[in-house]
């Protein structure tokens, strides 16, 4: 392949990367408060809880599934972990700092009830999800009171409430998921049960062992969404996260992971969660309305799909041999 | 190559085969030798696909033993054929498209190598591989094992179904209407892979309509018709004009 082609593919495989720059750019020019280095810091702070949600359902779009309880299952994890730690005893006697581990374990079991639905039970990933997002929701708030819960030991919320340890966890976490993706059989099967579900079964890859597995590590990752949503806010709160889901879509779509399943990169997802806080951060400066906003980021997401289309077709042009 | 004098490596025995109350198959005896290329041919419906199905692990017999390598054995899975040597080269190929030729030709078997304790997946020597199963085992031209595999022409994508059974030292291949939407070229390279099989003491079972395109490769043809045998010969004892006349029938 020469030059010229290896170039134009590396701008297409990291467009998200060249919309990043050119949104925040704009934003700067916009608005010169965005020039502040230190407010970029902040911007990538504040994006890590929603983060972790677009993460959640990139890791099941890779393998060709849906995850629609994501927003609700983190509201869910978050709400019962507080009642659990803050209204009840049961965990009186734990040391504070392992408190940190219930909100976590709670999202691989609510993960792995999607991930029996789907890969046990073989039912339709949407409609599957779609009715867990029902129960968790309704769940949540039963269970809980629907009320807000404070009160929680100051090593739980250090995770979401401090910059650092929330921006380390977050990175720590990415590393793993990246590592598993990437480098692990595992990750090959995602990818591959992602985009020919038949041939990996002919091959002896269980893609009902994998669509098990991306949910727990879903329903996990939404466990640390959770975490830091309650450490952002100092507490637990029933609308936290509720809808979400939207904005994990459009993380990852513009991030370039396709609907289809089996391709995008997990490193590009990063590039479309800083994007949505760039846009979110921008919009929320120029004190543009709530409303507005809603119709914006409708219209960037279907920018999105069109933008992704197009990239797809140019990279199929370049990558043809001969 | 053909090894009558040997035990069969494949024996299959008095096999029926009922789907509800339809019967697929119809007290079949089936045997492949060491080496041997079998060419398994009858109409749409005559039981082929269902009788090789249960040697991949699809299906279980109704009724019937199957023996490999003299032992008695039940096939109930993909990794169980594998693990006693068959391999079935699917007529959709079992290819993912947007991934890589390694990646095709190494799916469900990545090699890895130890990192501490864990393991991750030696890239560099599934490239490797694959290069020299691929172009050099098989005579493509397939310059990047990073290539995506819907790049690849019908041809080169058999090429790497069929590479998997050359790097995974199977001991019987099965493949199922392997020229299938075939150029000419294609059809020509197929042939060649074949004849690699049986150069390497692999045994193949090939499904096809096209006898034309097989019949000058293999060693022997079995033909079934509506779940039952009606021909086991050797090459030798039955020209193709025969075969066909049999078939018509």
């Amino acid at each position: 392949m020469d030059n010229s082609k290896r170039v134009t593919l590396f701008f297409v495989d990291n467009l998200i990367w060249v919309i990043l720059v050119g949104i925040y750019t704009l934003f700067v020019v916009l608005n010169p408060g965005f020039q502040n280095l230190n407010f970029f810091y902040r911007l990538v702070y504040f994006s890590i809880p929603l983060g972790f949600i677009v993460l959640a359902e990139a890791i099941c779009l890779l393998a060709g599934v849906f995850d629609l309880s994501v927003g609700q299952l983190t509201g869910l994890v978050a709400m019962t972990s507080g009642v659990l730690i803050v209204k009840t005893s049961l965990f009186q006697g734990v040391p504070d700092f392992l408190l940190v581990l219930i909100p976590l374990i709670m999202g691989l079991g609510l993960g792995a009830f999607n991930g029996f639905l789907v890969g046990k039970l073989k039912l339709n990933p949407f409609l599957a999800t779609l009715g867990t997002y029902l129960v968790f929701y309704g769940a949540k708030l039963q269970a809980t009171g629907a009320s807000t819960v404070f009160g929680f030991p100051d090593v739980y919320l250090i995770f979401g409430a401090e910059a650092i340890p929330t921006i380390l966890m977050f990175f720590l976490v990415f590393g793993v998921l990246y590592f598993l993706l990437t480098k692990t059989r595992f990750g090959y099967h995602v990818y591959s049960v992602g985009s020919n579900p038949e041939a990996s079964e002919m091959l002896g890859v269980r893609k009902s062992k994998i669509y098990f597995l991306v949910y727990l590590i879903s329903g996990t990752l939404c466990g640390f969404a959770a975490l830091a949503y309650t450490g952002f806010v100092g507490a637990a709160s029933p609308t936290v996260a509720s809808d979400t889901v939207f904005m994990a879509f459009a993380g990852a779509i513009l991030a370039g992971v396709s609907i289809n399943g089996g391709r995008g990169s997990i490193v590009n997802v990063i590039g479309g969660i800083l994007l949505i806080s760039t846009i979110e951060g921008g919009l929320t400066m120029l004190d543009v309305s709530v409303y507005y906003r809603q119709v914006l980021f409708g219209a960037l997401v279907i920018v999105a799909i069109i933008i992704n289309q197009a990239r797809e077709k140019l990279k199929d042009r370049i990558l043809l041999p001969r | 190559m053909t090894g009558l004098a040997k035990d069969p490596l494949l024996k299959m025995e008095k096999i029926n085969k009922w789907f509800e109350s339809i019967q697929a198959v119809n007290d079949v005896d089936f045997e492949v030798y060491p080496g041997e290329t079998v060419l398994l041919v009858g109409d749409n419906g005559a039981g082929k696909s269902t009788l090789i199905k249960m040697l991949s692990g699809y299906h279980q017999p109704t009724s019937g033993e199957i023996y490999f390598e003299g032992q008695k054995v039940i096939i109930t899975s993909v990794e169980c054929a594998r693990k006693l040597g068959i391999e079935t080269v699917y007529q959709e190929r079992a290819i993912v498209g947007s991934s890589s030729v390694a990646k095709n030709v190494f799916l469900g078997r990545e090699p890895t190598r130890a990192f501490g304790p864990i393991k991750i997946v030696d890239s560099k020597l599934m490239k490797e591989k694959s290069f020299s199963a691929v172009n050099e085992g098989l005579g493509l031209n397939i310059s990047s094992m990073d290539q995506e595999a819907r790049f690849c022409s019908g041809g080169e994508q058999q090429g790497i179904a069929i590479a998997r059974a050359l790097l995974f030292k199977y001991k019987l291949v099965i493949l199922d209407e392997p020229t299938n939407a075939l150029s000419v070229s294609g059809v020509r390279q197929v042939q060649e892979f074949i004849k690699e099989l049986g150069k390497k003491g692999i045994a193949s079972i090939i499904i096809t309509h096209s006898l034309s395109c097989i019949y000058p490769i293999c060693d022997r043809i079995v033909a079934l018709s509506r779940g039952s045998k009606i021909l086991d010969k050797a090459k030798s004892e039955i020209s193709l004009q025969e075969l066909e006349n049999t078939l018509l029938d």
